[in-house]
């Protein structure tokens, strides 16, 4: 409404007012077109600019990392991290699912160190262990080593680093002087350990007792005892002293750390030294620092190969094994093939040979023999690798022969071939006609001499038998009252008719003739008389249908026999209408 | 833990080792005291529901303070000065002893144990001597190395002692 103010109203009561209320408003716009029109278009761009996620886009994109940055420096941090988190979890779990590659060349510089050093340090130690290991396997010294593995129940290789070992501290009593308390107390993994408390007071007595049996002057103590393979170091301080317990001969550097270690525990509790009650615990926090001076130093082995030339040479050694076995192994295995080729029926091999890596085989091959490929893949053998030359001929080894009549003379499925001495024999069932076949051809089958067949049954009787007893089950029924054959009926009889010369044509195959008889039955319904007639009816009916479809009216004997041989007993109207029916008896001449 | 230690003060064969005995199971054998003239052993116990562990610096007994290591003195937390209560004079003689160490070392807890208890038809020591050293400031125990009686309290109330202190 407001934007069309000229457009005139229809007067009336209300309408007066409404025109004036569109008046005022055009005055309005109008004002303000005069009052705000330079800034109108500003705002206008404005709100484009805010509505406008492109624009939009592009200032944030113009002030986003000036924003992050301010917004990490006003303490910010953990919230900015927060937020970001997961998207660029999930920003760099996308880029190694889309291709790994990027990531791992960004990361590679500070990785690649990293991971050598980590794999330097435990080939590092892994060699030493070994070499020490290996070296003295086999030695006298070795022997002696392997006895006293059995004896302590150590491991021989523990045993040889033993003794191989230069020093290793290990274990440091921080020992509180004036009481002879023990403050802190390590030990080097492995390491079994007396009661440290009674150490400590103890290695505090012998102190007291050396200084006061010889009469040294004060500061002067006792610096190390040896027993046996250990030795214990003291280092004095001011409050505490530091004991170390060390496994060999330890050289000057080793008592220099201790100083340091024992400055540094009075640097650090000078005061709590001074004051000690008793409570040892503050003091554990030496128990890091202290642990530094477990190292562990063995005898250099001079004049041998540095390790990575003795892990290299192996190294080579193993792939040039591994080669040589595999070759080894690789040649075996075609030998084999070879040797199971010559064995097979129908293969004849003249040459077999190597040459730039291929194997060329040569001979003749019954195409009936086994296909030499599929040998090969049993063999688990790259057939690529494999040259065949085959030249084709007929072999007359017995299995050949043998596959060849069968390819040949396709004996039906009851029957088989087999072959003695030259003589095929076929047992089983067959008909007729292949019967013939097999006599004439058999002989003319590479490899057979004779045929025989005296172990074969005629099939064509069984045939015979299993049509006669199929056509005898037909039974055709009737309505109640009805000699006609029922139209629906009329396709069963087309089949009937076809089986009935069929059983016919068999008979005559044998030497023998078949005739037929239809017996008419009627229900006990009905008296004997009639029903005989009705029975007689039902029999002649089907007799013209036959006649009908082509079967000679002398083939057939018509009977009827009421209800005389019910086919069922009449308990109900079911079993009944079996007997308003016609069976159907195949006679034959021989067995008449 | 709280870590003490405790040295026995006396005459020879007043029965400190055969209490240190009595008092714990000792692993080591004997013969240190004689080569380095100290035993040390150690026991933990629970003294006013606070666990202690007291090192006992067993000394081998020298009658002649002269002949005392001092050294092994230092830095204890409290002695148990043993006297045989079969012989008057060992008394003495530890208290000699505990005066001795006190001018070297100051004032430190301490505790009398007159051991031997288990002999009382040769008791030496009468009840007037113990009243006047308690009246002293001395805590006193009866204690018998053979029965048992007392050492456990004797060890009991001279960590209480130090912990005191
Ligand atoms: N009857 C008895 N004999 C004790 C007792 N304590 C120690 N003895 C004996 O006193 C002798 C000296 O004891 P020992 O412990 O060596 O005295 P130490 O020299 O003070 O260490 C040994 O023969 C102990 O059997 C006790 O309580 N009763
Ligand atoms: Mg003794």
């Amino acid at each position: 409404m407001a934007e069309q103010p000229a457009r005139q109203v229809p007067s009336g009561k209300e309408e007066d007012a409404v025109e004036i209320d569109a008046r005022a408003l055009a005055e309005l716009h109008e004002l303000r077109e005069l009052l705000f029109h330079a800034e109108r278009s500003e705002l206008i761009a404005l709100r484009e600019r805010l509505h406008n996620p492109r624009l939009r886009a592009k200032d944030v994109s113009e002030i986003l990392a000036e924003a992050i940055r301010l917004r990490r420096g006003k303490g910010g941090r953990q919230a900015l991290s927060e937020a970001l988190a997961p998207s660029v979890e999930e920003a760099l779990r996308e880029s190694v699912r889309k291709d790994p590659r990027i990531l791992a060349d960004a990361l590679f510089p500070s990785m690649g160190p990293a991971i050598r050093r980590a794999i330097g340090e435990a080939l590092r130690s892994m060699t030493q262990s070994f070499d020490l290991a290996m070296e003295h396997s086999f030695s006298l010294q070795g022997l002696k080593w392997r006895f006293e593995s059995i004896r302590t129940g150590r491991k021989f290789a523990d045993v040889v680093l033993l003794h191989s070992l230069l020093f290793r501290v290990e274990q440091l009593f921080l020992i509180h002087k004036k009481t002879g308390l023990m403050l802190v107390h390590v030990v080097a993994p492995f390491v079994p350990v007396q009661d440290p408390d009674m150490v400590s007071a103890m290695l505090t007595a012998i102190q007291d007792f050396v200084r006061d049996s010889f009469k040294a002057p004060a500061g002067e103590t006792l610096e190390s005892m040896q027993v046996g393979e250990l030795q214990v170091c003291v280092e004095q301080g001011p409050s505490a002293s530091l004991a170390a317990v060390i496994r060999g001969q330890a050289p000057p550097e080793v008592r220099l750390r201790m100083q340091e270690k024992l400055e540094e525990a009075h640097q650090l509790f000078g005061q709590q030294l001074e004051d000690f009650q008793g409570d040892a615990a503050p003091f554990q926090e030496l128990v890091p620092s202290l642990s530094d001076c477990f190292a562990a130093h063995y005898k250099e082995r001079g004049g041998k190969p540095t390790p990575f030339f003795q892990i290299a040479t192996a190294v080579l050694l193993l792939v040039g094994l591994l080669w040589a076995t595999l070759t080894w192994r690789e040649n075996r295995k075609w030998n084999r093939f070879a040797t199971e080729l010559r064995a097979q029926p129908g293969i004849l091999i003249t040459s077999f040979a190597k040459s730039g890596g291929r194997f060329h085989i040569r001979g003749l091959r019954d195409p009936l023999a086994v296909n030499p490929e599929v040998l090969l893949m049993k063999d688990n053998l790259d057939a690529n690798l494999a040259d065949f030359e085959w030249r084709q001929y007929q072999a007359l080894d017995p299995v050949l022969v043998l596959k060849r009549a069968n390819a040949i003379l396709e004996p039906p499925a009851a029957a088989t071939l087999a072959l003695q001495n030259g003589v095929l024999y076929a047992r089983g069932e067959a008909p007729r006609r292949w019967q013939e076949t097999f006599r004439e051809r058999a002989p003319f089958v590479a490899g057979v001499k004779a045929a025989d067949i005296s172990g074969l049954t005629n099939t064509d009787h069984s045939e015979f038998s299993v049509l006669k007893k199929s056509l005898e089950s037909t039974t055709i029924l009737f309505p109640v009252g009805v000699a006609e054959i029922p139209a629906d009926r009329k396709v069963e009889l087309d089949k009937l008719a076809r089986d009935i010369r069929e059983v016919v044509a068999r008979a005559k195959a044998l030497g023998d003739t078949v005739s037929l008889e239809l017996v008419g039955h009627a229900d006990d319904t009905g008296t004997d008389a009639h029903n005989i007639l009705l029975s007689d009816r039902r029999a002649r009916a089907m007799r013209a249908e036959l006649v009908r479809r082509g079967i000679a009216r002398n083939l057939i004997r018509t009977r009827g026999a009421g209800y005389n041989e019910p086919l069922r007993n009449e308990d109900s109207e079911d079993e009944r209408k079996f007997n308003r029916s016609i069976t159907l008896r195949v006679i034959s001449a021989k067995t008449q | 833990m709280l870590q003490k230690k405790i040295c026995l003060l006396g005459a020879s064969a007043v029965g400190k080792t055969s209490l240190v005995r009595r008092f714990v199971e000792s692993i080591y054998s004997d013969g240190y005291q004689t080569t380095v003239g100290v035993k040390i052993e150690k026991k933990v116990l629970n003294a006013g529901g606070e666990d202690v562990m007291l090192l006992l610096w067993d000394l081998y007994g020298e009658d002649d303070f002269q002949k005392l290591r001092l050294s092994y003195l230092r830095g204890a937390a409290g002695f148990l000065v043993v006297c045989d209560g079969t012989r008057k004079d060992t008394l003495e003689k530890a208290l000699a002893v505990h005066r001795s160490a006190e001018q070297e070392f100051g004032k430190i807890p301490a505790m009398i144990a007159i051991n031997k208890s288990d002999l009382a038809s040769e008791w030496e020591i009468s009840q007037q001597t113990e009243n006047s050293l308690s009246q002293d400031g001395w805590s006193l125990m009866r204690t018998s190395a053979k029965t048992g009686a007392g050492v456990e309290e004797a060890f009991q109330g001279l960590a209480r002692l130090t912990l005191a202190k």
